[in-house]
């Protein structure tokens, strides 16, 4: 397993890391503008001082390697837009919150969408499986622009049980959880609908049965364990893009997050902000996808021989 | 007697048709004795015996007909009751074992679950009588190899394992749905062997189901010959070859290839298999058989006897018009 980690670190997260910083790097200086232009004129002098305080009037290549050097060093530079602050500062307040809005929305989407797939395939073509598949079609379909004041309507403003907005108590967290997992709870619940459908024609769910065994002990000690393959690929990418947090939940409900920088920091032409998001983001993949390999061989036993 | 079936009949009701895949069969099977079932792929012989486990998916299937075993007929009794006789007292062997085992739990989480299923408690009880019923089936080092994983194992191991899977219950009935068929010759005599033996130590009844013709001869007390979901024959393994009753029996019986007529081509039934989703009256071989004549297809195809515990459908044998 050591050496598994080791490989992967060296062989394919550094190499993807350092192109993924030099396509970013190079791309954003490409776009027209930059952090200081904005609707009022500021003096040539002005610029000039700022451009050479922040060490951008050096060739770009230069700029390039002393980045490099410094993120080496582990310092991802001062933020162009909130002076004073570094991109390191931002980013660790702000994740959080984000990580943990993430990590209920995850949990919400893995229960509510592995039960909906399961009891969907269950009886193929029956009412539950017509009925469940169209929520969770519907589910894709809702954007969470929708489905957030949707929420907020019913179970803020007609029932009074939530808060509309903000980030203090457990019950600021259902809606936005909801909000942001809806769209997973739908995939998961058609991928594992997908699996369970596959794996339960299989000849050992006949052995299993043929054993003795309670329809519920083959569903969830035979059957569920192939199913959820593919829900586990899936998951990698969907966990990190859940976790890094999203731009348009934490603005409807005014959650203090790390998903609007990746928005803002764009506009402004944050180029320090800009790299330290992708970066950041291109990591929590890297992670999460290892992860998923190392459950998959975990759960699957035909792939433990690296 | 300790099955006894009667009047089983299995129907598939799929959107375009229905396929009639058992029709009307019926047989007894005895305390000790091994009764094969024999027929071409899709006669209905691995039907029939889910049918009468409960094992096929309802709806799309429907199965009517008694099965006794113990005074509880498996066709009316709820699917409790199924439970504690499927795996504990009548239990099968699939016919391709890398596919009937798990491929994502340990062997030995497989091998004690018929046990722990029907109510055994200790599990480090259920994990040695594991052990014990490996070394039975002769699978080298089991204490070992019983944690691994199917994918480590060979065919003939694997087959093996489920043999003991299957008799680790110590089940009075034993279903064996063509058990060799994806083993090498050379494995499936083995694994004969094996079953032979093991039916004697826990005087087993086997039902074996199979395509192979020598298999019977040389492992099965009685034979049921099916046909297009159909009984054509039943009688004892000596009865069927030494007076055939009937010309689809002796047609097969010219199929197996041997080693005197080698230099001629192989004997081929000609025609086809009746389609399962048409209803047929009278005997469902008469458009292939050398034999037929026009009441052929006029009297009703049933079972009578002929010779001592005997049994032939055909109308021609039964009026001595024909001998084989």
């Amino acid at each position: 397993m050591g050496k598994f980690i080791l490989k992967r670190i060296f062989l394919e997260t550094l190499p993807s890391l350092l192109v993924i910083i030099t396509v970013t790097f190079f791309l954003i200086r490409l776009a027209p503008g930059g952090p200081f232009s904005s609707e009022k004129q500021i003096s040539a002098e002005v610029l000039e001082q700022l451009n050479s305080h922040y060490g951008m009037d050096k060739p770009l290549f230069a700029q390039y390697f002393s980045y490099l050097l410094n993120i080496c060093k582990g310092d991802f530079g001062p933020s162009f837009k909130y002076p004073g602050r570094t991109v390191t500062e931002l980013i660790s307040e702000s994740f959080p919150v984000s990580l943990e809005l993430g990590l209920y929305a995850l949990i919400f989407a893995i229960l509510t969408g592995i039960l909906a797939g399961v009891v969907a395939a269950l009886k193929p073509g029956s009412f539950m499986d017509y009925f469940t598949m169209s929520v969770s079609m519907a589910g894709i379909c809702i954007p969470a622009f929708v489905l957030g004041p949707l929420l907020v309507l019913v179970f803020s403003l007609k029932f009074g049980w939530v808060n509309v907005s903000g980030w203090n108590t457990f019950s600021d967290r259902i809606l936005p959880s909801i909000t942001l997992g809806m769209m997973y709870v739908a995939y998961i619940a058609r991928l594992t609908r997908g699996g369970m459908l596959e794996t339960m024609v299989q000849d050992f769910i006949y052995t299993a049965r043929s054993k003795g065994l309670s329809e519920t002990a083959v569903i969830f000690k035979h059957a569920l364990r192939g199913a959820l393959l593919p829900v586990i690929s899936f998951m990698g990418p969907a966990a990190a893009g859940m976790i890094s947090g999203s731009f348009v939940v934490e603005t409807i409900f005014s959650i203090p997050g790390l998903g609007r920088f990746f928005v803002t920091a764009a506009f402004n032409r944050d180029y320090t902000m800009i790299l330290g998001t992708v970066i950041f983001y291109a990591i929590i993949i890297i992670i999460f996808n290892t992860l998923v390999d190392i459950i998959q061989t975990i759960l699957n036993p035909r792939l433990r021989n690296y | 007697m300790i099955l006894d079936v009667r009047n089983i009949s299995t129907v598939f009701h799929l959107r375009r048709a229905d396929i009639h895949a058992v029709k009307d069969v019926s047989f007894q099977l005895f305390k000790g004795e091994t009764l094969g079932i024999v027929g071409e792929s899709g006669s209905g012989k691995t039907v029939l015996c889910q049918s009468i486990l409960g094992l096929l998916p309802k709806p799309p299937v429907k199965t009517s007909g008694h099965a006794y075993f113990d005074n509880t007929d498996l066709l009316d009794c709820d699917s409790k009751k199924l439970r504690q006789i499927r795996g504990n007292q009548i239990s099968m062997i699939f016919q391709d074992p890398s596919s009937a085992f798990n491929p994502y739990l340990r062997l030995s989480e497989q091998l004690i679950e018929p046990l722990i299923s029907h109510g055994y408690k200790s599990r480090k009880n259920a994990l040695e009588k594991a052990r014990i019923i490996l070394s039975e089936t002769k699978i080298p080092q089991p204490q070992k190899r019983m944690y691994q994983y199917p994918h480590e194992f060979s065919g003939g191991m694997l087959q093996r394992a489920m043999i003991g899977m299957a008799l680790i219950t110590n089940p009075r009935i034993v279903i064996a749905d063509e058990p060799t068929t994806a083993l090498d010759v050379t494995v499936q005599a083995r694994i004969l062997q094996l079953m032979k033996r093991l039916q004697n130590q826990y005087s087993l009844s086997i039902i074996f189901i199979t395509h192979n013709l020598g298999i019977v001869a040389g492992f099965c007390d009685r034979v049921v010959v099916m046909y297009a979901g159909v009984v054509l024959e039943t009688a004892s393994t000596a009865d069927l070859f030494n007076h055939t009753a009937h010309p689809y029996t002796k047609a097969l019986i010219k199929s197996v290839p041997s080693i005197d007529n080698s230099k001629d081509s192989l004997y081929m039934i000609p025609g086809m298999p009746p389609d399962p989703a048409a209803r047929l009256s009278g005997c469902p071989f008469e458009p292939r058989c050398r034999y037929r004549t026009d009441k052929c297809l006029k009297s009703e195809n049933r079972l009578r006897e002929t010779g001592k515990n005997h049994f032939t459908s055909c109308i021609r044998v039964l009026e001595s018009e024909l001998s084989l």
